[in-house]
């Protein structure tokens, strides 16, 4: 495998999914009418609105087990893992959510075609794509994984039972990323 | 046909769901021929090179690139160059960052910077080189997509519509290209609705009708057979109306 090549497939992939996600449903035909430099602004503006809205999610997803625990206010471990497993809960859906909006745009930038053009197997196709979610959800993902290990730690002081909900809240993204395939398989 | 077929499609069958596009399509293309696929639209031409190309799997059939199975062996696909109907292109990208990408891809060296060069001095596209492709027109993203197809100098050319969009300079660029990979032992597989053309550059053409192909021949013998002007629109209008009669 052609880790270069894959690595720069990953970019160009993830670059025009934002892209493609930002500016297709919202800006419509009136792109192409724009000037040189306006087009280029366009281009930078888009790619710090995504990441601002990934540091926004980032931060939502990390909030989520914490917001859970102040509402069962009470410090007893059952209560805890009622936080965790709720906030678990939301955090999939959450991401269930946004991996369908991606997908959309998976469809949109063509993907299918774009990587059957060149000379590539299947597992250089298969990791740029890996790399591509990684680089959409990977920081939400792990901020969320993080936090709700804190949460256990912090109300059980119970090191097992915080690698165990590690391994659950994995489980849980892979989960909720499989369903939200699979649903937009469905779609197209 | 002496030769090694560059390209070879045995018994090829494509159905999208219950409809057959593509129903058991079968021939050659040999060094030094241009073949001309041609046929009415939604006839399954495009189906056709979509599944040579690997855009499209067939659900029968085989295919042969330069002797290699395309499915199994990623080499194949060095040995094409495809131009769609659509183009297909990074929309945010600009067509300098798709040359430089399809090169690292294809393994594309420093010794293929002059053709490069040329291709884009010859499509009057040095202006466009860093523009991002949504802001193309339809004629700039085509000429995009033809850098991109001859970049790697292809043994085989696929060319859906080639002619569609491009201005008539690009139009006569396109034309001298395709003659010297003629020239060059090279081959060309090509749809187009532009008869004339077809009739100028084509070696050898397939008409296609319902998924069929219901004719293959020379140009020349085909010009031979037909009299006077528009031969190429003679034969396809009476295969045409051959094939509707037979349906009915």
């Amino acid at each position: 495998m052609r880790g270069k090549i894959v690595g720069s497939l990953a970019n160009i992939l993830y670059r025009e999914l934002v892209f493609q996600s930002t500016t297709l449903l919202r800006l419509g035909g009136f792109l192409k009418d724009m000037s040189d430099t306006n087009s280029s602004e366009l281009l930078r503006k888009i790619e710090s609105a995504f990441m601002f809205n990934k540091i926004f999610s980032t931060i939502l997803f990390a909030t989520i087990p914490w917001l859970y625990l102040l509402v069962f206010a009470a410090h007893t471990s059952s209560i805890a893992i009622r936080a965790v497993a709720m906030s678990s809960s939301i955090a999939v859906i959450s991401l269930a959510f946004l991996e369908s909006l991606n997908n959309i745009g998976v469809y949109m930038i063509r993907l299918p075609e774009v990587l059957n053009l060149y000379p590539l197997s299947e597992k250089e196709k298969l990791f740029s794509i890996i790399i591509m979610y990684s680089k959409l959800y990977g920081v939400q993902v792990t901020s969320f994984i993080l936090s709700s290990t804190l949460v256990y730690v912090t109300v059980t002081g119970n090191p097992v039972l915080a690698s165990i909900n590690v391994v659950i809240s994995i489980l849980c993204a892979v989960y909720g990323l499989t369903i939200a395939s699979i649903m937009s398989k469905g779609f197209y | 046909m002496s030769d090694n077929p560059l390209l070879r499609v045995t018994d090829l069958v494509i159905r999208y769901g219950s409809f057959t596009a593509v129903n058991k399509v079968s021939f050659q293309l040999a060094p030094g021929n241009v073949y001309c696929l041609l046929g009415p639209n939604g006839a399954g031409k495009t189906s056709t090179m979509k599944a040579i190309v690997g855009l499209v799997k067939p659900v029968e059939g085989s295919i042969s690139i330069c002797g290699k199975n395309p499915s199994t062996d990623i080499d194949a696909k060095n040995c094409i160059g495809y131009v769609a109907e659509d183009p297909i292109l990074i929309e945010s990208l600009t067509t300098r960052e798709h040359i430089e990408f399809a090169a690292t891809v294809r393994g594309v060296g420093k010794e293929s910077e002059e053709w490069v060069n040329y291709l884009i001095k010859a499509f009057d596209f040095t202006f466009n080189l860093d523009k991002p492709v949504y802001t193309l027109s339809r004629g700039n993203k085509q000429k995009a997509s033809l850098i991109l197809a001859l970049m790697h100098k292809p043994k085989i050319l696929i060319l859906d519509e080639p002619f569609t969009g491009l201005d008539f300079q690009s139009s006569s660029i396109l034309k001298n290209i395709i003659e010297d990979w003629k020239r060059s032992r090279n081959g060309v597989l090509m749809s187009t609705h532009i008869l004339e053309i077809a009739e100028k550059i084509c070696t050898r053409v397939g008409v296609i009708i319902s998924g069929r192909l219901i004719f293959e021949d020379g140009t020349e013998n085909v010009k031979a057979r037909l009299l006077g002007e528009d031969k190429f629109a003679k034969l396809l209008n009476e295969l045409t109306s051959n094939t509707i009669l037979e349906n009915k």
